[in-house]
């Protein structure tokens, strides 16, 4: 081994920025790295992180022709893609097809990440000042990453509940109307029974319901129908009040109230 | 203007349309209109859509908002004050004939 020469000086070591040794900072996926074959471990199937893609077709328990797809999102179909080909806003959390529903967790993941690779550099920057420039390059380059991360991320968001949220109507406490029933037209009541289009409910015959009352006369049947809303006249009280009549229900009889109405003067 | 107006109206119907087996009787109708001939017009069309004949008519008037017509005749007015489309029925008093 050649001895070292004092006049040069040490050419100390940069910081170690090699992945391996930021086990978790360093990887977006946030899993566990085979620092051998530098795949990751998502529990279900590996990721090859050297080349983005899953080293094996999507699974699922239960017995589908094409496992966790979505007949809308194309990307899903493919079943050796890594969360859509969206690393930025999704995040795979067990290694089958990431949804929307991954979306938050990826937001979060991804602020994590950023922050920790700044937090390392930071720290690696303290313990070697000589590495400043090669520190400030690469703090500048996550720095860099990440706020487009955020910015990549709150536009997909935006753009994403844009698309999810419907706009309020002018009344937000409007309730949806359905079509309206034209007043005119047949109906139903409540309980089920048929009406025409003038509200009558409508019996088995289909002809309006009503009350029948046989009487054994025409005449019986004339009055007792046409009673009601008549007057039991005191023109002349017996016991010296004011002139005065009562009211009749339909069946002829006087309202008990002993209300007396009196006459115009 | 229309007002709601009430008739006592002698009806003629169909064999077997009442549980009585009555084809004559009486019944006090209430519709809207904006005048007698009008409101008899239209007493007798809806009668007539349900192959009921309008025989007679007695104490037609408008309704006076101030007398009471009864228990069954105030609940129809009710009624009918709050929907101009409705047709009140009140009870059919038949009667067999002589």
């Amino acid at each position: 081994m050649q001895a070292h020469d004092p006049r040069i000086p040490l050419r100390r070591t940069p910081p170690q920025l090699h992945r391996n040794n930021l086990a978790t900072a360093a990887h977006s996926t946030g899993k566990e790295r085979d620092a051998e074959s530098g795949n990751d471990y998502f529990g279900a199937r590996y990721y090859a992180s050297t080349m983005g893609r899953w080293l094996s077709p999507d699974w699922s328990a239960k017995e589908e022709p094409v496992p966790y797809a979505k007949l809308d999102d194309p990307q899903s179909l493919n079943l050796y893609s890594y969360v859509g080909n969206n690393p930025l806003v999704r995040v795979d959390a067990d290694g089958h097809v990431a949804g929307a529903d991954d979306l938050v967790e990826g937001v979060i993941v991804v602020g994590v990440i950023g922050a920790i690779a700044l937090e390392a550099g930071a720290q690696a920057y303290n313990r070697s000042p000589e590495g400043q420039r090669s520190l400030e390059t690469f703090t500048s380059g996550v720095s860099e990453s990440f706020s487009s991360s955020v910015n990549s991320v709150k536009s997909t968001i935006s753009g994403w509940f844009s698309k999810k949220a419907a706009p309020l109507p002018a009344d937000s406490t409007a309730k949806p109307q359905g079509p309206v029933k034209p007043a005119d037209a047949p109906g139903v009541t409540a309980g089920g029974q048929a009406t025409d289009e003038h509200g009558r409910k409508l019996g088995p015959s289909g002809k309006p319901q009503v009350n029948n009352v046989p009487k054994n006369t025409r005449e019986g049947a004339k009055n007792t129908g046409n009673k009601g809303g008549g007057t039991v006249e005191h023109p002349n009280p017996k016991d010296g009040s004011e002139p005065h009549f009562h009211t009749t229900r339909g069946d002829g009889t006087k309202v008990q109230d002993n209300t007396h109405y009196t006459y115009p003067k | 203007m229309k007002t709601i107006w009430i008739t006592n109206a002698e009806v003629r119907v169909e064999p077997g349309d009442m549980p009585s087996g009555d084809v004559l009787g009486f019944m006090r109708i209430t519709m809207w209109a904006s005048s007698e001939s009008e409101f008899l017009a239209k007493v007798r069309a809806y009668l007539d859509k349900y192959k009921w004949e309008l025989l007679s008519t007695q104490e037609t008037a408008s309704v006076d908002s101030g007398r009471d017509y009864g228990d069954e005749v105030n609940k129809i007015i009710d009624e009918i004050s709050e929907n101009e489309n409705f047709v009140g029925l009140g009870t059919y008093y038949s009667y067999k004939p002589e």
